[in-house]
């Protein structure tokens, strides 16, 4: 079991933090961090050893795959454990990534640094239609930090190009709100479908959330809608025209009953009278 | 064809004829164009809220409005019904509700959609139902309660069907385009309304069964309770005149008209009956659509997850269905037939007490039983409404006397959502809301049960007599609120 423990200090005008976590013999963690601001970070490591307790290993930090340069240090083994500790700053969305502290080549420890991700992300496509106006929403749930301000970008080939409204305002429309955030879109084309990336914007990044928009022709739900009045219509007229026809037969074999029918018939109905009492 | 359909009903009566079936399976499709598909208008919500940017409050009145429209103007339906027939009204309805929803899929505003889809759609609707169901109890008459638990499973086996598909159709094609394929689905019903072919003209067909009722009553029923009918038509009696083919004008034209014309004398007799009948599902109807609103918000303020909720609701569901067609059946059965009406209030009694109870239960394992026996119930008791009100009334004022028993329906079924949401914001817990349900749940229980039981004990000691010869008024049942239970 790994247990973990945060402690939080500030000094100055940059705040430092301590993200430490503990590895039992034989495991590997990874640990979630969310970052808003720009700050030193202190990562610390302990590892408790595995069975041959050696007095030194070699422990160093890696960063996205890479290793950081002059971070190999020789770890002694105190009390029981290995304890490395590297302090980071990190500054912008380049510091944020993967850091791992490694002992020897035996256990690692990951601490993944991001800004606040966008939880609920829409995976199925919204559908609008040609000339009519879709609403794109994003929003970041309650328990994360509220972002600092919204941006939208549509992705143009491998690229995000950020919309603004003031540019054409008359086809966009962004409505912010703390949490959430619109993208009103209005005369779609054919063109406006395609990914959209909404950026919650905190201090330190821009985090990313996607919608994709899919534009297709009012001819689309036409088809079954048509298919299906046809059908009804058919079926009516099928109904309508067997029962005419059936009626027809029923009258010209009823007409000659009905003579013979009559005759029974007030005899029948007295006769069933005396049968009730 | 009139006197085919005479002579082929004497020898066999039409229940369980295979025509007889074709209506059942018409008023199944009707009940799922209907009923499922109001349902599954809570699914639009979300889109609606993100595309017109309002709440759910604001969007929830849709589901409302369509539902409380449709059973409002159930009494037009049964107008137009008895006016035209019923396949008139249920074509007229089909078209007005397609119409509607076709409307709705160009709205533009959510007030539009308020006006297409709530009023339009609804009163299609309302058009539909109360024919339709009126119908299969002018065709079965032995096994009546089966039939109308298989018609009314469709609201259950609907929402099953039809809740993914909507989903799939919002998926593929926005909620416009789902409204449209909605409202061709909905066009359907003017399939059903061609398939509910008229019984010769209906008037003389109220003639026909008294005809067919009479032979019907001394060979297929026991002796015992061939005995015991005398006693059943004391109060009963009034005269009626021989139905001549060709002159059934008089009785034709007070059938017609049950609540506009004045009523007449065997109408007079019928009335206190169906007045306490209607005070019963006052209540019924406002105790019975809380718990289906608040048992998923109840099940999660006691800590169950939300899918075990969903499972909840899931399970309601189901039983509803199983509920429809098993206690139909059950009720058809000739053990239970004498007791339809006692069987309806325990039902509904059964619904009552796990209302009462559903506060204690606290936690997902208990709240299964609840869900379990609250569904099977509340399908019972909805399978049997139109097989009692037509005990009590009898097949010729059956579509009538329906529309004003879902006319009642209607504004319990707008107010207690709201009522019971206000009470869980007064009380803070769901057990005011609960107690209410079934202190309404019982009360219409015990409404029947008691002024069934005044009457037994106040029977009155001779006949009500009339001059002419007694004759059979068409009554489905063997036993109604006044009449002495043929045990």
């Amino acid at each position: 079991m790994a247990e973990c423990c945060f402690i939080h200090f500030s000094r100055g005008d940059v705040s430092h933090r301590v993200r430490a976590s503990t590895l039992h013999a034989g495991e590997s963690h990874t640990e979630n961090v969310e970052l808003l601001n720009p700050v030193n970070l202190a990562l610390q490591c302990t590892w408790t050893g595995n069975q041959n307790k050696l007095p030194n290993i070699t422990g160093f930090w890696r960063k996205d795959g890479d290793e950081v340069e002059n971070s190999r240090v020789t770890v002694q083994l105190e009390g029981d454990e290995y304890e490395l500790k590297r302090v980071f700053s990190i500054v912008s969305e380049e510091s944020l990534g993967s850091y791992s502290c490694v002992f020897g080549s035996e256990a690692k420890i990951e601490f993944v640094l991001a800004a606040p991700q966008i939880g609920e992300v829409r995976d199925k496509p919204i559908v609008s239609y040609v000339g009519d106006s879709v609403v794109i929403a994003c929003k970041m749930e309650e328990t994360k930090p509220k972002p600092g301000s919204w941006n939208w970008y549509k992705a143009n080939g491998t690229d995000k190009e950020q919309i603004f409204v003031v540019a054409e305002p008359l086809r966009y429309e962004i409505k912010n709100e703390e949490r959430k955030t619109k993208l009103v879109v209005h005369n779609l084309t054919e063109a406006d479908g395609g990914l959209y990336y909404c950026g919650a914007v905190y201090a330190i990044s821009t985090t990313m959330g996607h919608v994709e928009l899919k534009v297709i022709s009012f001819q689309e739900p036409l088809k079954p809608f048509i298919a299906i009045v046809i059908e009804v219509i058919v079926l009516v007229a099928a109904i309508l025209l067997y029962e005419k026809s059936q009626s027809k037969k029923n009258y010209t074999e009823g007409s000659n009953r009905e003579t013979q029918g009559e005759n029974n018939g007030p005899e029948g109905s007295s006769s069933t009278r005396q049968r009730k009492i | 064809m009139v006197d085919g359909k005479r002579r082929s009903s004497v020898e066999s009566p039409l229940d369980g004829g295979g025509w007889s079936w074709v209506i059942v399976g018409c008023c199944f499709m009707v009940t799922v164009c209907t009923r499922a598909v109001t349902r599954c208008i809570s699914i639009f919500f979300v889109e609606f809220q993100t595309h017109f940017g309002a709440d759910y409050a604001t969007t929830s009145w849709i589901h409302s409005l369509v539902d409380c429209t449709t059973m409002l103007c159930a009494p037009i339906g049964s107008l137009v019904g008895n006016r035209w027939s019923c396949r008139v009204a249920v074509m007229l309805g089909g078209l007005l509700s397609s119409f509607g929803l076709l409307l709705s899929s160009f709205s533009t505003s959510l007030e539009l959609l308020y006006l297409t889809m709530g009023v339009l759609t609804g009163l299609g609707f309302s058009l539909c139902y109360t024919p339709s169901i009126a119908m299969v109890g002018c065709y079965f008459r032995r096994r009546r309660a089966l039939a109308y638990g298989v018609a009314m499973s469709g609201s259950g086996i609907g929402t099953l069907v039809l809740a993914p598909v909507v989903q799939l159709l919002i998926e593929s094609y926005s909620w416009r385009g789902a409204l449209l394929v909605l409202s061709a689905f909905v066009a359907n019903l003017c399939v059903c309304g061609a398939l509910l072919r008229p019984i010769g003209r209906r008037d003389s067909e109220e003639e026909e069964s008294v005809e067919e009722e009479k032979p019907g009553l001394v060979s297929t029923r026991d002796a015992e309770l061939a005995v015991k009918l005398p006693k059943d038509w004391d109060g009963r009696l009034e005269p009626v005149p021989v139905p001549v083919p060709g002159s059934p004008a008089p009785q034709a034209q007070r059938g017609r008209c049950f609540s506009s014309c004045f009523l007449s004398g065997q109408e007079r007799k019928l009335l206190p009956d169906f007045l306490v009948l209607a005070v019963s599902f006052l209540f019924l109807a406002s105790g019975c659509s809380l718990p289906f609103v608040y048992l998923v918000p109840y099940a999660l303020s006691v800590g169950v997850r939300p899918q075990q909720a969903a499972f909840l609701m899931s399970i309601l569901g189901v039983l509803d269905i199983v509920g429809n067609i098993t206690f139909g059946w059950l009720t058809d059965r000739r053990c239970l037939k004498p007791y339809l009406l006692t069987s309806y209030v325990v039902a509904v009694a059964m619904e009552g007490l796990c209302c009462l109870l559903a506060p204690l239960l606290r936690s997902f394992s208990l709240l299964v039983p609840f869900a379990v026996v609250y569904g099977y119930f509340d399908g019972a008791y909805v399978a049997l409404i139109p097989v009692v009100t037509a005990d009590v009334v009898g097949a010729r004022y059956l579509s009538s006397a329906l529309g004003v028993v879902y006319f009642l329906h209607a504004i319990p079924y707008l107010i207690s959502p709201p009522i019971g949401g206000w009470l869980v914001d007064l009380t803070g817990s769901y057990t005011a809301t609960f107690f209410l349900s079934g202190v309404s749940l019982l009360s219409s229980a015990v409404v029947i049960a008691a002024i069934t039981g005044i009457r037994r004990c106040r029977r009155p000691p001779a006949p009500r007599a009339s001059s002419s010869p007694p004759t059979v008024r068409p009554i489905g049942g063997s036993q109604s609120l006044s009449s002495d239970r043929s045990d």
